[in-house]
């Protein structure tokens, strides 16, 4: 019987091969384009709705155009809907390609995207795995590759490929001008970078080593202590204890959101290191997303540049407030009033704790 | 219950898996109308290129993948409560799925590509149980208890690499792909992993299907089947081999999926008997449907998908706590 379904079924499959009598609705116009892993494939020469793959397309698409997303890979937290549209904010949520399986291509189809975008660093298999999507589907599914370094050309390209020209080209020259700013104040600090520790996790005593996925902002800013045998890639960090952190007794030391931040002045063993004592401890900004790149994604141009003032005041010549409303303007598309803006830093900006 | 009327609860279960295929087909969060399908069956074509791609890529192997995997863990459940005479025994208990696990979570700490993490979790659920079988053998007592206990050691070694190694892992791609993993999903079944596992399955599946019989003198213990001239530790070894076959199977293309393989073969015992000649044939049907049914709530109920595992233990735990716990034997 089973054996029955199952001939059934691949004969059907022998059947399936390119038919030429289908009745093909094409879409209005097409274009040729070139994604980053290589591959050519038409695609709608208007797009007008668009799915990112997964959380990091769907914060540079947030950025360069909010209008044209369709669905969304994981839902917004309420603490994020202040820099995210109403209507995002019902989108439906169709899962993610990479990292989990509880992507639904159905939904997707059912919703009908004129394309899907992924942004981010590329798998080693990504010509293969935007193929199999594109395929499956038949829905066009196009990787474009950012990195830190090369964020400003990937908005470039999707400014082009979603008739957002201008926009993407704001949002390159604020990543291009921010890089530059940091690398200045990199090369100004020279060999004398301040030896710093990231804490994260609810006692405070899991760190961001030294050459992990997580801190390429941290290592290339600052001379980060926390180094171990075998940096953990995980956004949590390598656990470690208060003895260890005790022996780096790092000068400036960064919290991450939700750790030990406000109890440290008064912990008896915390109290002990010298970033605790000279006040010289701050807790990463968060909102919508974590400043240091948790996911690490557009919002390391903010972290960058926070670190850079809080690390070498002395160097860092741009004002932050100036810098961070320009970015949740052209980023968010929010004005951050300087109210605002002094909530989301409370902690985060020395000295008067 | 009567020789015709187990042949006839066969056919029953025979009737449902079929049309449930059937209806399957029609079901999906992208509409393709039951009218279109037939249109397409009996030779027609899809309104659009699009309902066509879905309809072959994405639907039609995943819906024969959930028969497959539902069919193989169901067989083995049955025959591995058949050979260890052991009611709780299940596809899990001699490491396949441990084992499996292991592959997986290697090849996607490693970043190696879909069809990559199928093999891996072939391969290394083969060794595991061939691993468990060498100490088993090596075991001094009872052999089924060796085996059984084997199993277990072996399994919780596994368990700990697991651990190990989502400790390891990026938390944004890499662990939560190991979690979904661990979860047991098809939710992104390629028509290529139907043809990965179709051999292995048909290798495992034919032989329990032809010899069940003989699983039956398993179960009258060794000295009784001996003298009916039957080699029992042969026997037992095909057994043993050819549901770890399918389990690894099965279970490299779905991940884990709990329960499926304790709780059908019990729950076809109280339509056809302990009969095997009917129970493996009867408990190969309900399995697929059984799995099928669930995979159908898993593809239909949300946007984003329910692992299968937690649905199939949201059914089978509760049926296992009724189980232990009424009146009666277990068998």
């Amino acid at each position: 019987m089973l054996c029955g379904i199952l001939l059934l079924g691949f004969s059907l499959q022998l059947n399936a091969a390119p038919r030429k009598d289908v009745a093909i609705t094409q879409p209005s116009r097409t274009v040729s384009f070139t994604d980053s892993s290589g591959r050519t494939l038409e695609i709608p020469a208007n797009i007008t709705r668009v799915s990112p793959s997964g959380s990091l397309a769907q914060m540079f698409l947030l950025a360069i155009a909010p209008d044209l997303i369709c669905t969304v890979s994981s839902a917004y937290s309420p603490a994020q809907a202040e820099f995210v549209p109403d209507y995002l904010m019902n989108l439906p949520v169709v899962g993610q390609f990479y990292g989990s399986r509880d992507l639904n291509p159905e939904e997707i189809a059912r919703i009908g995207p004129d394309l899907i975008i992924d942004i981010g660093e590329p798998k080693d298999t990504i010509a293969q795995d935007m193929d199999d999507i594109t395929q499956s589907i038949a829905i066009p599914a196009i990787h474009i590759t950012a990195t830190l370094r090369t964020t400003p050309q990937a908005f470039r390209t999707l400014g082009r490929l979603l008739g957002r020209e201008e926009q993407g080209e704001k949002l390159a020259l604020f990543c291009e001008k921010a890089l530059a700013q940091v690398e200045d104040v990199v090369t100004k600090a020279g060999n004398n970078k301040k030896e710093v520790l990231y804490c994260l996790g609810p006692g405070g005593i899991n760190v961001l080593a030294a050459g992990s996925f997580h801190t390429e902002i941290l290592d290339w800013i600052a001379n980060n202590k926390a180094v171990v045998d075998n940096p953990s890639s995980r956004g949590s960090g390598n656990e470690t204890n208060l003895e260890q952190i005790l022996l780096w007794d790092p000068e400036l030391i960064i919290f991450g959101p939700d750790s030990v931040y406000p109890s440290v002045g008064t912990d008896p063993t915390w109290k002990q290191l010298r970033a605790i004592r000279t006040g010289a401890y701050y807790e990463v900004p968060q909102g919508p997303y974590n400043w240091m790149g948790s996911p690490p994604s557009i919002n390391r141009y903010m972290g960058m540049l926070w670190l850079g003032k809080i690390l070498y005041p002395q160097y860092a010549q741009y004002d932050l407030y100036t810098e961070t409303a320009e970015y949740y303007r052209l980023f968010y598309g929010r004005e951050l009033s300087r109210e605002r803006y002094e909530l989301l830093t409370a902690n985060s900006i020395g000295p008067g704790k | 219950m009567g020789k015709a009327g187990r042949f006839s609860a066969i056919a029953i279960l025979a009737f449902l898996l079929a049309g449930t295929v059937l209806v399957s087909l029609s079901l999906g969060r992208y509409p393709i109308p039951l009218g279109a399908l037939i249109t397409r069956l009996l030779g027609g074509a899809f309104a659009t290129p699009q309902m066509e791609a879905i309809f072959f890529n994405v639907r039609l192997p995943r819906i024969l993948l959930a028969c497959l995997v539902g069919c193989s863990l169901a067989a083995a459940g049955a025959s591995y409560q058949g050979v260890f005479q052991n009611p709780l025994a299940a596809p899990d208990i001699l490491g396949a799925s441990s084992g499996a696990a292991t592959g997986a979570t290697l090849a996607i700490l490693m970043r190696l590509p879909g069809p990559m993490i199928t093999v891996f979790a072939f391969l290394t659920s083969l060794i595991t149980i061939g691993l468990v079988m060498f100490i088993g053998n090596r075991a001094r007592g009872r052999k089924i208890v060796g085996l059984i206990l084997a199993g277990l050691m072996v399994s919780s070694l596994n368990s700990a690499g697991i651990s190990f190694m989502k400790l390891a892992a990026d938390p944004y791609n890499v662990l939560p792909e190991i979690v979904y993993w661990l979860m047991g999903s098809l939710a992104k079944t390629k028509p290529a992993d139907v043809g990965f596992v179709f051999i292995p399955m048909l290798l495992g599946l034919v032989p329990l299907f032809i010899f069940r019989w003989r699983i039956n003198l398993l179960t009258l213990g060794e000295d009784e089947a001996q003298s009916m001239g039957v080699n029992i530790k042969r026997t037992r070894v095909l057994v043993i081999v050819c549901s770890t076959l399918i389990t690894a199977a099965a279970v490299s293309v779905s991940g884990i999926i709990g329960w499926a393989g304790l709780v059908i073969p019990h729950l076809t015992r109280r339509f056809v008997g302990n009969d095997y000649q009917h129970l493996m044939p009867a408990s190969m049907l309900f399995g697929a449907l059984f799995l099928l049914l669930i995979d159908n709530i898993s593809r239909n109920l949300f946007a984003t998908e329910v692992p299968l595992g937690i649905l199939t233990s949201l059914v089978g735990a509760p049926f296992f706590l009724w189980l232990i716990t009424r009146k009666g034997d277990l068998w």
